[in-house]
Formats: C-alpha cells, structure tokens, sequence
C-alpha cells in the first residue's frame, strides 16, 4: 500500500492506493481532485519515492495550484509539463509521451514509483475515445511492470457518460468526488466507487479543504 | 400615494429582484463547495452580477416610482450605474479567458486578448460620462450599457461553441444569452422611450420582462457552473 498523503482517506482505503495499481480521481471541474494528486506527491516526496507530475499546464500555474492548497515541500517531482519542466509534455506525440514516461520510470532503479496526470480529459478532447482507451490501456499495462502507482485525474460532465465508464473500467480503482444538490444546498461527496482489494464501497463521505488539509467525514443526510 | 405604474414597477421589480437574487444565491452557494480558485471566481463574478443588478433595479424603481431627483439620487445612480460599466467589463472579460482555457484550441475569441484594451478604455470613458450625465443633468439621463455588453456577449456565445468543456459551454451559453438580454433591454429602454411616452406602462413592462429574461438565463448560468447530482434514496442511506 501506498499512502494517500491524507490520514482520512487512507483509513478510508484500509491504509492507501494498493501497489502496482491504476487509480482514476473522477470529478467536476474546480471540485478539488488535483489536489489528491498534490497530497500523494507530496507524500511520495517525503518518503523518497520516485515521483513523476505529467500536466497539460505549465510548472509554474500547477505550483500556483499546489500553494493554494497549503502544500509547501521543500522537494520537487520530475516533471512533464507543457512549459517549465524536465520534459516538454506534448499532447500531440501520444507515442513520444508514452515512451518518455517509461523511459523515466526505468531510469528510476528500485524506489517505489508514484505518477501523478491530468492529460486524460485533454487527450480525449484531442482524440477520438477508442484511440485513447486503446493508448491509456497500453499505457498501464506498462507503468504496472513497475513498482509504481499511477493517479489521473478526469473531468466531470466534460465527456459522454459511456466515454467516463470506459475509462473507469481500465483502473484498479475509482474515486468520485461530486457535488450533489440537497434543497437548497450543495454538498461535496465523496464515494469509492471501486478499489481493488475492497469491498464495493456504496457510502458517501462529506469532505471539505479546510486549514491547509482535507476533513473527511460520514454523510448522514 | 401609490398609483396604478407604481404597482406595476413594484411587481415587476419583486420579479427581477426574485431572479436575480436566486441566481446569485445559487452562485454564492455552488462556489462554496468548489476548491479551485478559477471556479470559484467564476461563480463569485456570477453571484455578484445577480446581487449587482438587484441594487440597480432597486435603486431605479424607488428612484423613479418616486420621482427623487435630489442631486445625492443623482451621484448614487450615477456611481451605480457608472460602476456597473466596469463590473460588467470585467465579468466579461474574466469569463472569456477562462472560456479560451477550455478551448483544447485555445482560440483566442474574436482576438479579445487585443479586443479587450480598446473595449475596457471604452467601457472606463463610458463609466466617467454615465457619471458626470448623472450628476449634471440627472440619472435617467445616462446612456445605458452598450458596446462591451454587445460584444461581450457575442465573444461568450461564441467561445462556448468553441470550449471543449461541455459544462462549462453551457455555463457560457447561458451567461452570453443572459448578457445579450441586458443589452438589449438597456437598448430597448432608449427606443422605447421615443416611441411611448415618458413612465408608459407599456415601455416599462417590454423592458423589465426582457430583464426578467436575462435574470432566468443568469440563474441558468450559475447553475450550470457546475454539473450537480441527486442522491437517490438508496444512495443516501447513513454512511
């Protein structure tokens, strides 16, 4: 297991995202996923892993991203970044960004691998879904080789609903965050629609950013 | 004291001010629940245009209901109105740029990233005549919101064919549509006013239920901010 960054949401998953898998961060735009890619750097970091970010955005506008949640580190990831990182992240090179994620993981040597993206809803802007379901598949079966966790990040309401379903069948697991209408209030939830190694997992938690962490608690309605 | 137009300023005035209100009630409450800061933005730009356009309405029915013409009514309409030209521009402005983002093209709209220097030193100039007029010759005199909210909602309605976000192509949708009904209910106002004669109850219901228009498709933007579930009952069971 590795951690998730966040003490709520290991205990939550029975201790953090299982080794050697694929996990899928589902949500709408402005919710908050990427910051549980931050969290899962930052603790990767930490810890010494070997990190890789690869992002659409530039270095600088993802670190803007990081410091408005609260998350100062004194280390960096390797990153793949449209502007500003080790790698130039072009979304247009599907083999060349495939190829270059691989050849940094095997460079890595033994430490345990974390991959943090939020290509996915651009790539299947940019492509048809069955090029991308047929990239993303191949992409994991390869990352998996590795001692290495890989988180993406896709948008919410941005695909067609069979297009979301598709790419959540490719990971080992599932975490929705959503905002749901209650009269006259709108809540952040958050469900574990799957996780390889639990239960399926039907409760909805509530969870807010709140003093530079996220507060996770049991929805009661 | 009250004849029969100031009923109907007062009803059509509860309308406008229920709508927007609601619409800003919605954006202040989804932004709330949302983390990152450009959302959270958007949905502040979107609760502060529906509270702004609840204290001009305000305002111009008490004003005119009661025909105060004090020069103390004349600066508050004339700041009113005058600040509502740059908030208007910078809603517009901030939403463009957001839409561009999510455009996998990142197209820039009607070359707004030009456009929006010749636009805003417009919109600045109109902002200090609207108050200058208001405070010379009287409020109901200055010329109504015109050339930023035009092509502003021309360049929102088009990024949102162009933005890859279908959440937010619907957020833009409603938002130009919203703006466009603003336009051309300040338009309106103008024409109308040659063709009816001064406090024409006609005249003021065309233009207020253009605005009630406007105020529905602001509550539809705010909304689609943001794409929010329903719980079903076995899904809300305690955790």
């Amino acid at each position: 297991m590795l951690s998730t960054g966040l003490r709520e949401l290991d205990q939550l998953l029975r201790g953090g995202y299982p080794d050697k898998s694929a996990i899928l961060v589902v949500g709408p735009p402005g919710i908050g996923k990427e910051a549980l890619g931050y969290w899962f750097i930052q603790n990767g970091l930490t810890r010494e892993d070997f990190c890789l970010y690869v992002t659409r955005l530039a270095v600088s506008e993802v670190l803007q991203d990081i410091r408005a949640f609260g998350i100062n580190g004194q280390s960096a990831p390797v990153w793949f970044a449209r502007e500003g990182g080790q790698t130039k992240c072009d979304l247009s090179d599907l083999p060349g960004l495939s190829f270059s994620v691989k050849e940094t993981m095997r460079r890595n040597g033994e430490r345990p691998i974390r991959v943090v993206t939020d290509i996915l809803s651009s790539l299947l802007m940019l492509n048809s879904p069955e090029v991308i379901y047929r990239y993303v598949s191949q992409l994991l079966s390869d990352v998996k080789q590795y001692n290495a966790v890989f988180l993406a990040t896709i948008e919410d309401g941005m695909h067609q609903p069979q297009v979301l379903a598709a790419m959540q069948q490719l990971f080992d697991g599932v975490v929705e965050l959503r905002l749901y209408e209650e009269g006259l209030r709108v809540l952040p939830l958050l469900r574990i629609r799957k996780m390889r190694g639990m239960p399926p997992e039907p409760q909805y938690y509530n969870f807010s950013f709140n003093h530079k962490k996220m507060e996770i608690r049991a929805y009661v309605r | 004291m009250f004849d029969s137009v100031s009923i109907i300023f007062f009803i059509l005035w509860v309308l406008v001010v229920g709508l927007f209100s609601y619409a800003a009630y919605w954006a202040f409450i989804i932004r709330k629940a949302l983390a990152t800061g450009l959302y959270r933005k958007q949905a502040l730009w979107a609760g502060t245009m529906g509270l702004y356009f609840v204290a001009l309405s305000t305002f111009l029915t008490i004003a005119l209901s009661f025909n105060l013409t004090a020069l103390s009514v004349n600066i508050l309409g004339g700041l009113l109105i005058s600040s509502g030209f740059v908030v208007l521009f910078a809603w517009i402005d901030s939403t463009v740029r957001v839409a561009r983002r999510s455009d996998p093209l990142l197209r820039d709209t009607l070359r707004w990233s030009r456009l929006r220097y010749f636009i805003g030193f417009v919109t600045v100039g109109g902002a200090i005549s609207a108050l200058v007029t208001a405070i010379d010759m009287g409020f109901a005199y200055v010329a109504p919101f015109g050339g930023a909210l035009l092509f502003g909602a021309i360049a929102l309605l088009v990024s949102a064919t162009r933005s890859g976000d279908a959440t937010l192509r619907r957020h833009l949708k409603w938002m130009g549509l919203a703006i466009a009904m603003l336009w051309l209910a300040s338009q309106l106002s103008g024409l109308l006013f040659r063709v009816f004669p001064a406090g024409s109850i006609t005249s003021e219901v065309i233009i207020y239920s253009v605005v009630v228009v406007g105020g529905f498709c602001l509550y539809r933007s705010a909304r689609s901010l943001v794409p929010l579930g329903h719980l079903s009952l076995p899904d809300s069971s305690p955790a």
